[in-house]
């Protein structure tokens, strides 16, 4: 019963049914937000408890049916990973070091898309989004912390043709911590973080070209972020690594 | 003469070169149909980097918006299949299909995708080069699967390709998720792009893994291989379209 159920979760066959559910789940998901999206977009900014409770409705099922194939998946890949290192460690002294790593490739992209998506399950059941319309001089008060808004700076765009023309925009922040107070800037695309938060800059794109634009700042406490993207750019890379290694191989082995 | 001229006559350029090329290679003038198609494909690539300079500054976005530069990596595909294979009617069933994608850009809503803040990065055009890219080598393998499911010759074309656009898609995902973390503080958002991109990564993650179960012989995965072009066609083209047909800057 123990092996016929190990058997089952460490199957190729269930991965790639699993794989072909969570597919058509998301792509499902992905028509909602498209034609029916409700509350949806709020999954952005609430932990999925909180959205649950506040917006669980029938429209929700492949949301449903998206975690439990994930779930499903997450606990085939670690068995599938698992009985494949095991088995490769055993034959390790019959190849040489070059053919055992491009051997073991697959097992370790396996390892890191699982720890790629338990990031995304912690972004997604632990992490904090607040996102405030800032102004000069205006105060903001956070758990842990308060800031003030100081002088800013835009850049826009010259071009008729430009639907967004704000280019770019310079923040002062002014963070107030228990452990004293810290001076920072913020721009488009320059994030920092401070403790367990990162500070990102957000504006209206429809917003009139003006001298003082709509902008927003999100204050992010995220803790699946670094697992999400470290692992992503790890299985990207070994993936092109592997193909690459496939192609030579087989260019060595044909005959001449 | 404006770059925004020349990037809009320069398609239609190229556009009159592949249908000629084709013309030709139906007239069984194989060399003058590739000339003809090189041609067409160095006019393409003026208008594409011409994009470049639309609004009278430099921009690199629109040089890869997936309308018009679908078709030119379909093109940079099938010139590259030439040269590393011999066989010419692979690179004629290629000519065939950028004709196709490059119709529908005729088609399309004229112009480019304004700037906004959060372009300012190269994560961003870099991002669109691998996507688009990867959808190329999505939709040549699904024309290559179909062609193996109607003629059984080139059973190796479709699966290569399939495999290398996973590559680059899956280059191109974690780009565009450092993209969004750094402009709009997560790397993934729900919303309906994010999401399409995702179930077309699972749908092909799928794909290569059928080649490690029985009786998933090479027929069934060719129907797989084909149908993918149908997904990437409705998530991302289609995707296109409507933000061209809401932001475009004509």
């Amino acid at each position: 019963m123990g092996k016929q159920l190990w058997r089952l979760l460490a199957s190729v066959k269930v991965s790639v049914y699993v794989l072909f559910s969570v597919a058509f789940a998301l792509a499902a998901g992905s028509f909602y937000l498209r034609w029916r999206p409700g509350a949806f977009p709020s999954l952005n900014e609430l932990t999925l408890q909180q959205w649950w409770e506040l917006h669980s409705s029938p429209d929700a099922w492949w949301l449903v049916a998206l975690l439990v194939m994930l779930l499903l998946l997450f606990i085939n890949t670690s068995a599938c990973t698992l009985e494949r290192l095991v088995a490769l460690w055993s034959k390790r002294n019959e190849y040489s070091r070059h053919r055992f790593l491009v051997l073991l490739a697959p097992s370790m992209m396996h390892l890191f898309f699982l720890i790629s998506l338990s990031g995304h399950a912690l972004s997604l059941v632990d992490s904090i989004h607040q996102q405030v319309p800032i102004a000069a001089g205006r105060q903001i008060d956070c758990s842990g912390f308060s800031l003030e808004v100081g002088h800013l700076e835009a850049v826009f765009w010259n071009h008729p043709l430009v639907k967004h023309p704000l280019r770019q925009c310079t923040v002062a922040l002014n963070i107030r911590t228990p452990s004293g107070t810290v001076e920072k800037e913020i721009r488009f695309l320059h994030p920092f973080r401070l403790g367990d938060w990162t500070f990102h800059l957000a504006a209206n794109p429809k917003a009139p070209p003006t001298a003082s634009p709509e902008l927003s700042l999100i204050l992010k406490k995220d803790p699946g972020v670094t697992l999400v993207l470290m692992g992503g750019a790890l299985l990207a890379l070994l993936l092109g690594w592997y193909f690459l290694q496939q192609i030579q191989t087989k260019k060595g082995s044909k005959p001449d | 003469m404006s770059a925004a001229w020349i990037s809009v006559n320069g398609f239609y350029v190229a556009f009159a070169a592949y249908t000629l090329s084709l013309l030709l290679a139906g007239a069984k003038k194989e060399r003058a149909s590739r000339a003809v198609f090189i041609f067409g494909f160095l006019m393409h690539s003026i208008s594409q980097v011409a994009r470049g300079w639309y609004l009278g500054f430099f921009f690199p976005n629109p040089m890869f918006n997936e309308i018009t530069f679908l078709p030119w990596c379909l093109a940079a595909v099938g010139l590259v299949m030439r040269i590393l294979d011999r066989d010419s009617s692979l690179f004629l069933q290629v000519a065939g299909l950028v004709l196709i994608f490059s119709l529908a850009a005729l088609f399309a809503p004229k112009g480019i995708l304004s700037p906004f803040a959060q372009s300012q990065t190269v994560l961003s055009p870099l991002f669109f080069v691998f996507e688009v890219f990867s959808h190329g080598c999505f939709i040549l393998g699904a024309w290559f699967a179909l062609v193996y499911l109607t003629k059984k010759t080139n059973a190796r074309m479709f699966n290569m390709l399939v495999i290398w656009g996973f590559v680059l898609f899956s280059i191109a995902q974690i780009v565009g998720a450092t993209w969004s973390y750094w402009g709009w503080g997560s790397p993934f958002s729900w919303s309906e792009r994010h999401l399409g991109s995702a179930a077309l990564w699972c749908y092909y993650a799928a794909y290569l893994h059928l080649s490690f179960v029985a009786r998933w012989e090479v027929r069934p995965r060719a129907v797989v291989a084909a149908l993918g072009a149908v997904f990437v066609l409705i998530f991302a083209v289609t995707y296109q379209l409507s933000e061209m047909s809401m932001h475009v800057s004509q």
